[in-house]
């Protein structure tokens, strides 16, 4: 009987043998781990800021890293989002959609293989909406108008500004106007009040003003060299302008008959700015991409409040 | 506080005005300076610059060198140099100009609007200084790049020493070795972040990183190399599963991808990224090589004594060390062979004897004419003495 057994329990052993002590000498030896190492991304300079809600701001770093800012502290808080490897973000715009909070970027590809731009929307939690801007070439500036939730996309290869619903990648954005005599058309702002989009040109010392009610566009002469970004002053209706080429933040009512454009700041310090937004108390943030800055400006003082210093914090890739 | 100048290089200098107008006629106006446009070739490819209007400069600067017989001095500034997507050109580019008869330094800013597409390199550009009547002028060398995205290949280049798959420890740690060379036209690049290694099958591995020299980001000079050390353990069960089946020696099993994100430092730090496959190939140890051949040995030799019940536990004993040995003799042949460039291959399967499964199928076989090879060798008697 013993015997028997024993040709049948040798096999068993023998599958065992095989099936568990071959990959053995393996993983007795190998219970080490490897070393990932963790290394902290480096970043560039801030190039846009929107206020995403009370006292707190979103910075858009060139590389396509966004951060919150505390606009009470100036602290630099986490990262909120990484732009995909294969898109360059231009601009940004944020706030409160459908009691959302939401933060859209305007992105262009990299490559120039794959063409297709995009409004991508992202929440707080990560949750993503991309809405293809089928109209090809460049989309620089951006708006929002929470109350309707839509942003607005400024094509500055064929001037024209586009609407795209918040939160619904199926509705095809809508063409809101054409300024064919642009030279490009670049940084936009709202005054969601009178629902009137000011649009900068980036190839000439003007700017436009879009009725959204009519589609109407008027020509506004500012003098400007280089503009970058524009911040709608809601409170005191006016329009600041970061103008890096004159190395200024401008100030404008555009709706004024003859428009008589200020300087803000003129300081040494700003040397290249490139994003600019109204806090809710009034003062100005300044991004400055060359100088790696963020500079908050009085606009009553014509002076530097506060400077920031770009320091993001490290973020595990 | 003087402000950081990079100096950009001086190649020649030629004098257009004569020093005795320099003297009678004192530049009092802010100097007008052009950048010439460059055009490696006909094709249209090159850099136009575009001035803005000029400033006076209140912060003391360094001057680099002097034009039209010393009436001015200048400086050239690439230091705050980044890609803007809106005009699609690289700003600012800064020429700080000082006139020696007024003793005004001023700076003049441009914008770099490329066209095509062509390597980071330094470009030859005629800088020209006017005032009046004083007008000089000479070659200084500039950082040019092609737009995002337009660059005709990465900065930075991978590659591994061998053409074969890596071979890969079926349950251990694996280190695969990659240089990352900096290929550019003397131009800086930084490793900015870590390393990403994209698995082809991600579950098939317990532990994946990479590990370069030292943190990022890393400076890496022009022709300059750095050693990239992959570490990768697979989950041993899926790697025996993933190899399996007998394949060409030079066939990997499976890869993984590597992407090196870098910048370029005097382009606000452009960033792009190195991409490279790494082809494996699992390759089990001599252990567990010699485990499996036992293992296939003790498995054949079982079946003749299942089948017939013939022989008794010592003869089955000698029957199989002889089996044991001749399969040893005949592994270490294969490898040897293979080791040589010989190919065994049956029904298109290529048994590889650094496999698994041809080893075990060997260690059978043999075990299965064990009682024939100890016979032949006298080892045992025949059956009928045998019994």
């Amino acid at each position: 009987m013993a015997q028997s057994r024993f040709p049948a329990l040798m096999v068993a052993a023998s599958f065992g043998l095989a099936m568990l002590c071959v990959p053995l000498a393996d993983i007795v030896h190998a219970r080490q781990t490897p070393s990932a190492r963790i290394a902290t991304s480096y970043g560039s300079g801030p190039v846009a800021l929107s206020v995403l809600q009370d006292g707190e701001a979103v910075v858009l770093q060139a590389d396509g890293q966004a951060y919150t800012l505390n606009m009470a502290t100036g602290a630099i808080g986490p990262q909120i989002y990484r732009v995909p490897a294969g898109y360059q973000a231009v601009d940004i715009a944020s706030g409160r959609v459908s009691g959302n909070l939401v933060t859209c970027f305007s992105l262009n590809p990299r490559s120039s293989k794959d063409g297709r731009s995009f409004v991508l929307q992202v929440t707080p939690d990560k949750r993503e909406v991309w809405t293809w801007l089928r109209v090809r070439g460049v989309y620089v500036g951006l708006a929002l108008e929470p109350a309707r939730g839509v942003a607005y996309a400024a094509n500055s290869t064929t001037n024209e500004v586009y609407a795209v619903t918040i939160g619904n990648q199926n509705v095809a954005p809508r063409r809101v106007a054409a300024i064919p005599s642009a030279v490009r058309l670049g940084a936009m702002a709202i005054a969601p009040a009178t629902r009137r989009l000011y649009v900068a040109d980036m190839g000439a010392p003007r700017l436009y003003t879009i009725e959204l009610a009519t589609g109407a566009v008027r020509t506004v002469d500012v003098g400007v060299e280089e503009t970058r970004a524009l911040a709608w002053d809601g409170q005191r209706k006016r329009l600041f302008i970061a103008d890096s080429g004159h190395e200024t933040v401008l100030v404008v009512d555009p709706n004024a008959r003859a428009p008589k454009v200020e300087r803000v700041v003129s300081d040494k310090r700003l040397r290249d700015p490139a994003g600019v937004t109204v806090a809710p108390d009034g003062t100005l943030w300044v991004a400055d991409e060359a100088g790696r800055s963020l500079f908050q400006v009085s606009a009553e003082a014509r002076s530097i409040t506060r400077t920031v210093r770009w320091a993001p914090p490290k973020s595990a890739m | 506080m003087l402000r950081p100048i990079l100096i950009a290089g001086v190649l020649s200098c030629s004098l257009a005005t004569a020093p005795q107008q320099a003297e009678a006629q004192p530049a009092a106006l802010p100097p007008t300076v052009r950048l010439s446009a460059w055009a490696p070739d006909t094709s249209g490819t090159g850099v136009r610059f575009e001035g803005l209007a000029p400033f006076v400069e209140t912060d003391p600067v360094v001057m680099q060198d002097e034009i039209a017989n010393g009436a001015f001095e200048y400086a050239i500034d690439t230091s705050k140099i980044n890609w803007a997507t809106d005009c699609r050109c690289y700003r600012h580019y800064a020429v700080l100009v000082k006139s020696r008869a007024t003793g005004v330094v001023t700076r003049h800013k441009f914008r770099a609007l490329p066209s095509g597409s062509f390597d980071d390199q330094y470009a030859e550009v005629m800088l020209t200084i006017t005032a009046g009547a004083l007008t000089g002028d000479t070659r200084i060398a500039l950082p040019v790049a092609s737009a995002p995205g337009l660059e005709p290949r990465p900065l930075l280049e991978i590659t591994r020493m061998r053409a074969s798959p890596e071979s890969l420890s079926l349950g251990g740690l694996t280190q695969v070795r990659l240089t990352v060379k900096n290929v550019t036209k003397g131009v800086p690049v930084l490793i900015t972040s870590a390393v990403v290694i994209r698995p082809e099958t991600p579950d098939l591995w317990s532990g994946m990183g990479a590990a370069l020299s030292g943190a990022a980001p890393i400076p890496l000079p022009a022709d300059a190399s750095e050693t990239l050390t992959v570490n990768i353990q697979p989950q041993t069960w899926r790697a025996i599963e993933a190899s399996l089946v007998p394949t060409e020696a030079d066939k990997p099993h499976t890869s993984f991808h590597v992407d090196v994100p870098y910048a370029n430092p005097i382009f606000g730090n452009r960033p792009g990224s190195a991409e490279f496959t790494v082809p494996l190939r699992f390759r089990p140890s001599i252990l567990s090589l010699l485990t499996s051949l036992v293992a296939g040995v003790g498995l054949g030799s079982l079946i003749p004594l299942l089948a017939s019940k013939r022989g008794t536990v010592r003869t089955w004993g000698r029957a199989t060390v002889t089996a044991l040995v001749v399969a040893i003799i005949l592994e270490l042949v294969g490898i040897f062979l293979v080791a040589n460039n010989s190919k065994f291959v049956l029904f298109g399967f290529n048994l590889d004897p650094w496999q698994t499964l041809p080893v075990l199928l060997l260690g059978i076989a043999n075990g299965l004419l064990g009682f024939e090879a100890a016979k032949k060798l006298k080892f045992i008697q025949d059956k009928k003495a045998d019994d």
